[in-house]
C-alpha cells in the first residue's frame, strides 16, 4: 500500500520531463564545493557551491548513489564525498579529540596521528581512521575507473595518487576554505569544464559497477511490492526532511534490535522489497520531503500528499486547503503558522469559495470545480519520528474529489462568527496549537493529536474527544475562547449531534447567536457573557473580574456559581446607566431555565462556551465598536 | 467462523518496527486463529475465503515493548545445564512503538483441512471434523486466539447457514485491491514469506481465486 503507491508515484515522476528525480543508481547529496582538476591532475581551484547565506552553503544534486554509510569501516562514495575520504583529513572537535587522545589534553603531541592545525573549536588532523577512509576512496576510484583512457578520468586518479593528507594544508586554495571544506561538506570534481559525475562514459562505468556489488550479496527472495522474485535490499536508504528525526535521516523500514527480527531473518530480509522498488520508494519520499509543494506539517508529523497523476493541479489545490492563505494580520490570539511567506492567489481563493459553497449545498464536485480530474487517486501520509526510526501516524487513499469534500466539511462545520480580521480558515495545524498552553516553552500539541484530528477530517467522522476535552480545558484554564477554540467546539458538537451520539440537535449548534435556543447550558453561557459585561461596564480596572474568578466554575458546576454571580450582578445593575437594559436580558435569558444545574457534562459545557462566544460577539457588534478580546 | 475484536494489527512486515497494519486478516492469521481453537499435527489447516465484515478503519496507539530477544544460544545452554539468566527485563530494555492498528474487525473465515503425512491410521476427516466443530461451537480453544497481536483477543463463534453480508458489498463496484499481501511463510523453504495479490471483491477474498491470479513464488 504505501510503498506500493510510492513506488508508481516515482515512475509518474521519472516520465516528468518537469521534474527532477534521481534515475536508478543515483541519489542527491548536499554538495559544497567543486574541486577544479588540470588535465595533468593538480588541484588548480576550489569553488564553494550554494549560496551565500550562512544556511546554505550546499547544493542539491544528483550524484552517484550515496546509501547509507554505518559502522566501523564505512564505504567510500562515487566521485563525491566528503573530505575525510577525498583528503583523508578530519577535524575532530576538541572534546571528541581529547577523548581520542587522552595524551593530547597534557599538551604532548598525542603518536598515531598528525596534527595538522589546532584551534580552541577543534584540532584537524590525520590519524588512521581518516588515512584508511582516503584509500578506500582511493581504491574504489581505482576499482572502478582503471583500465578507460578518459582524460578527465588520468586526471583524477593522478590526482589521488599524488596527494598527500598531511600536507593538505600546504594546498593554497585549501587554505583559504580550510574553515568549510573540512566540516563535512560534500565535495565533487571537475575538469575541462564538466563535472566528473555527469561524464556519460563514467556513469556508464558507475552503473555498471552499482548493478554488480548490488546483486552481489543479495538475496533473491519474492518482492513484496511487485510480487516478482527479485534480489532484496539488505538496508534500505535513510529518509531525510521528516521534522524531528536525525538529520542524517532517519529509516521506514529498518529492523535496527534483536526483537524486531523474526524467523531468523536479518536486517531487512525480514521484509523482502526489491532492490529497485527500494531505490523507488525512498527516492519518492526524499524527494517529495524536500520540495514545498508535497509537504506540510501537523503536529508533530510530517505529512506528505501527492496524486497519482503528473498534473500539478491537485497538489496545489490540496496545499491550499491544508494550509490556506490568510488574510489580513492576525490578532486573535492564534499563532501564526510557520509559512507567512505564502503568496495569496485570488484565483484559488475564488476556487476554495466555491468549493465550499457547493459542498455546503451538498452538491457533487466536478472536473471545473477542481480543476482537474476528480476521480484521480490521492494520498496522504502522515510520518512522525521515532528513535533513528519512523512511524506512520496515518495514510489516506481516496479520490481526490472525495477529499477535497471531506476537507471543504470540516471547514464548513469549524465555520463560526468572528471579527472582520483574521483569516478565514484555521489550520490543522494551528488548531493543533489551540490544545497547548500560551505559556508552555514548547508549543506542541500532544502527538497523539495531530494523527487523530487528521483522520476525522479525512474520513468526515466525529473529532477525537482528547482534543475536545484538551480544547475545554484551554478555555477554562486561560479563560479566554477565540474563533479557533469555538470554532472546533462547534464542530466537535455538531459532528457528535449528526452521528447521533449526543442528545444535542444539530440546529441547534449555529454559527451565530440564537436567541431562541433553549439549550439550558447554552444560555448560561450567554448569561455569563452578559453579566461580564455589565461588571465591567460599573468598574473600568478591577483587577480581578468574576471572569478571572468564576469562568471555570460557572462552566462546569453552575448550581453552585450563579446565585452568587446574579447577587453581584444585582450591585453592578444599580450602578450601571444601562442596568435596566441588562435585567431585561438576563430576565430574557433565564426564561427557558427552570433551575441551575448541579454540574454539566463535557458536551454541555461545550454548549456553554459557545453561549458565551456567540454572546460576547454579540455584545460587542451590536454597540458597532471593535471587539476587545481577552483580558 | 465468525470472529470479532477491538482492535487487530496484521503488521505488514515492511512496516513491522514501527508497526503498520494490512487492510484486512492475512491468510496466515486466520489459520492461526483456527490453530488455536483445533490443531493436531495430521491436520493442516487452509483458509478459502476471508469475509470483511466491517468498514476498514485504522486508528494509531503506542505502546512498550522490549528491544530485545532471550537469545537462543542461551536457551540451548540451559538445556544442557549450564548457569544462564533467562528473562528480560522490560524495565531496563523498554522501547516505545508506534502502531497503526484497525478498530472494530469483523470477519468471516471459510476454511477446510488436509491430512498430512503425520496422520495415522486413526486419523479420518470425520473424526477431526467433528471435534473441530464440536470445539468451535462451545468456544474451546487451547490458547486464546488473537488479531495478529497478542493484545488484541478474538471473540469467536460458528456461523451455521448463511454467512452475513459485508459492508463492502456492491460499494466501489465490489472491487477492491489491495496489493501484494502476505500469504504465509514457506516453513520448509528456509522461512521464505510468500506474498499473493489480494483482490477484494464484495468484501470477499477468495484466496484460491488470487492464488490463481499469481503473484507467488
Amino acid at each position: 500500500m504505501i510503498i506500493q503507491s510510492l513506488c508508481r508515484y516515482y515512475d509518474i515522476l521519472k516520465d516528468d520531463p518537469a521534474v527532477e528525480i534521481s534515475e536508478y543508481g543515483s541519489s542527491n547529496a548536499k554538495v559544497s564545493f567543486v574541486f577544479v582538476l588540470s588535465p595533468e591532475g593538480e588541484l588548480n581551484n576550489i569553488v564553494a557551491l550554494g549560496s551565500d547565506d550562512a544556511r546554505l552553503r550546499f547544493q542539491l544534486m544528483d550524484v552517484p548513489m550515496q546509501e547509507s554509510r554505518s559502522g566501523k569501516n564505512p564505504p567510500p562514495y562515487f566521485l563525491c564525498d566528503n573530505a575525510k575520504y577525498v583528503l583523508g583529513v578530519e577535524w575532530l572537535k576538541k572534546a571528541d579529540f581529547q577523548k581520542k587522545y587522552p595524551s593530547a589534553a597534557n599538551g604532548e603531541n598525542p603518536s598515531g596521528c598528525t596534527v595538522l592545525e589546532e584551534n580552541e573549536k577543534g584540532t584537524l588532523l590525520v590519524h588512521g581512521p581518516s588515512e584508511d577512509r582516503f584509500q578506500a576512496f582511493k581504491g574504489l576510484h581505482h576499482e572502478i575507473l582503471d583500465g578507460t583512457n578518459i582524460p578527465a578520468v588520468a586526471s583524477l586518479l593522478t590526482f589521488l595518487d599524488a596527494w598527500n593528507p598531511e600536507t593538505a594544508l600546504d594546498h593554497p586554495k585549501i587554505q583559504d576554505y580550510k574553515d568549510d571544506i573540512f566540516t563535512g561538506g560534500n565535495v565533487i570534481f571537475e575538469c575541462e569544464g564538466a563535472y566528473l559525475h555527469k561524464i556519460p562514459a563514467i556513469r556508464a562505468l558507475w552503473e555498471s559497477h552499482y548493478a554488480r556489488e548490488s546483486a552481489k550479496d543479495e538475496q533473491i527472495s519474492q518482492c513484496l511490492v511487485t510480487g516478482n522474485a527479485e534480489p532484496v535490499a539488505r538496508l534500505h536508504q535513510k529518509i531525510k526532511g521528516v521534522t524531528g528525526a536525525q538529520s542524517s535521516g532517519a529509516s521506514l523500514v529498518s529492523f535496527n534490535a534483536d526483537a524486531f527480527e523474526s524467523y531468523g531473518k536479518g536486517q531487512s530480509y525480514n521484509s523482502p522489497v526489491g532492490t529497485l522498488s527500494m531505490f523507488k520508494y525512498t527516492t519518492t519520499l526524499n524527494h517529495m520531503l524536500a520540495s514545498e509543494r508535497n509537504r506540510i506539517r501537523i503536529g508533530d508529523s510530517t505529512v506528505v500528499y501527492w496524486a497519482e497523476t503528473s498534473n500539478s493541479s491537485c497538489e496545489d489545490l490540496a496545499g491550499f486547503f491544508f494550509n490556506p492563505p490568510k488574510g489580513k494580520e492576525n490578532e486573535n490570539g492564534i499563532t501564526e503558522g510557520e509559512d507567512d511567506s505564502r503568496i495569496r492567489d485570488a484565483k484559488t481563493i475564488r476556487q476554495m469559495g466555491d468549493i465550499l459553497n457547493k459542498v455546503r449545498r451538498g452538491r457533487h464536485l466536478n472536473r471545473d470545480d477542481l480543476g482537474t480530474d476528480a476521480d484521480t487517486k490521492f494520498f496522504i501520509l502522515g510520518l512522525a519520528p521515532n528513535n533513528a526510526r519512523l512511524a506512520v501516524r496515518f495514510w489516506y487513499v481516496d479520490i481526490f474529489g472525495e477529499f477535497i469534500e471531506k476537507i471543504a466539511r470540516h471547514y464548513l462545520d469549524m465555520e463560526i462568527i468572528r471579527d472582520d480580521f483574521g483569516s478565514p480558515f484555521v489550520t490543522p495545524y494551528q488548531l493543533l496549537k489551540e490544545t497547548s498552553p500560551k505559556s508552555a516553552d514548547r508549543k506542541e500539541a500532544s502527538p497523539i493529536l495531530g494523527g487523530l484530528l487528521m483522520r476525522s477530517i479525512l474520513n468526515g467522522t466525529g473529532y477525537p474527544v482528547q482534543m475536545y476535552s484538551a480544547i475545554l480545558s484551554r478555555v477554562k484554564v486561560e479563560r479566554s475562547i477565540n474563533y479557533a477554540r469555538a470554532g472546533f467546539i462547534k464542530a466537535y458538537l455538531l459532528r457528535q449531534s449528526r452521528s447521533g451520539s449526543s442528545p444535542l440537535k444539530e440546529e441547534l449548534i449555529s454559527v451565530k447567536l440564537n436567541e431562541e435556543n433553549p439549550d439550558v447550558p447554552y444560555r448560561l453561557g450567554r448569561l455569563f457573557a452578559v453579566l461580564e459585561k455589565v461588571q465591567s461596564e460599573t468598574n473600568k480596572n478591577m483587577g480581578s473580574t468574576i471572569t478571572s474568578k468564576y469562568f471555570s466554575s460557572a462552566s462546569t458546576t453552575p448550581a453552585v456559581v450563579y446565585p452568587v454571580l446574579l447577587k453581584l450582578a444585582q450591585h453592578h445593575i444599580a450602578k450601571s446607566d444601562w442596568g435596566f437594559k441588562t435585567t431585561q436580558s438576563i430576565e430574557e435569558i433565564l426564561s427557558g431555565v427552570d433551575a441551575f444545574p448541579e454540574y454539566l457534562t463535557l458536551e454541555e459545557q461545550g454548549m456553554f462556551m459557545l453561549g458565551y462566544y456567540h454572546q460576547r460577539k454579540a455584545n460587542y457588534s451590536k454597540k458597532n465598536e471593535k471587539a476587545v478580546e481577552e483580558e | 467462523m465468525k470472529v470479532w475484536g477491538d482492535y487487530a494489527c496484521f503488521t505488514r512486515p515492511e512496516m513491522k518496527v514501527e508497526r503498520v497494519s494490512y487492510d484486512v486478516m492475512t491468510p496466515s492469521a486466520a489459520r492461526g486463529i483456527l490453530e488455536a481453537i483445533y490443531w493436531k499435527p495430521a491436520i493442516s489447516w487452509k483458509i478459502d475465503r476471508i469475509h470483511v465484515l466491517n468498514p476498514i478503519k485504522f486508528d494509531n496507539i503506542r505502546r512498550n515493548e522490549v528491544n530485545s530477544k532471550i537469545p537462543a544460544s542461551n536457551v540451548k545452554s540451559a538445556l544442557k545445564g549450564g548457569e544462564v539468566s533467562l528473562h528480560l527485563d522490560p524495565n531496563d530494555d523498554r522501547v516505545q512503538r508506534a502502531s497503526l492498528v484497525l478498530r472494530d474487525v469483523c470477519y468471516c473465515i471459510e476454511a477446510h483441512f488436509e491430512m498430512t503425512k503425520e496422520a495415522g491410521p486413526d486419523d479420518t476427516p470425520e473424526k477431526h471434523y467433528n471435534v473441530a466443530l464440536r470445539r468451535m461451537r462451545k468456544g474451546q480453544c487451547f490458547h486464546h486466539p488473537y488479531f495478529g497481536c497478542r493484545e488484541f483477543p478474538v471473540n469467536f463463534e460458528f456461523v451455521e447457514g448463511e454467512i452475513p453480508g459485508s459492508y463492502y458489498t456492491g460499494k466501489n463496484g465490489g472491487e477492491k485491491d489491495l496489493g501484494f499481501m502476505l500469504y504465509d511463510i514457506d516453513f520448509a523453504d528456509d522461512m521464505k514469506a510468500i506474498f499473493f495479490r489480494a483482490n477484494m471483491v464484495d468484501g470477499v477474498i477468495d484466496l484460491e481465486r488470487c492464488l490463481a491470479y499469481g503473484g507467488v513464488s
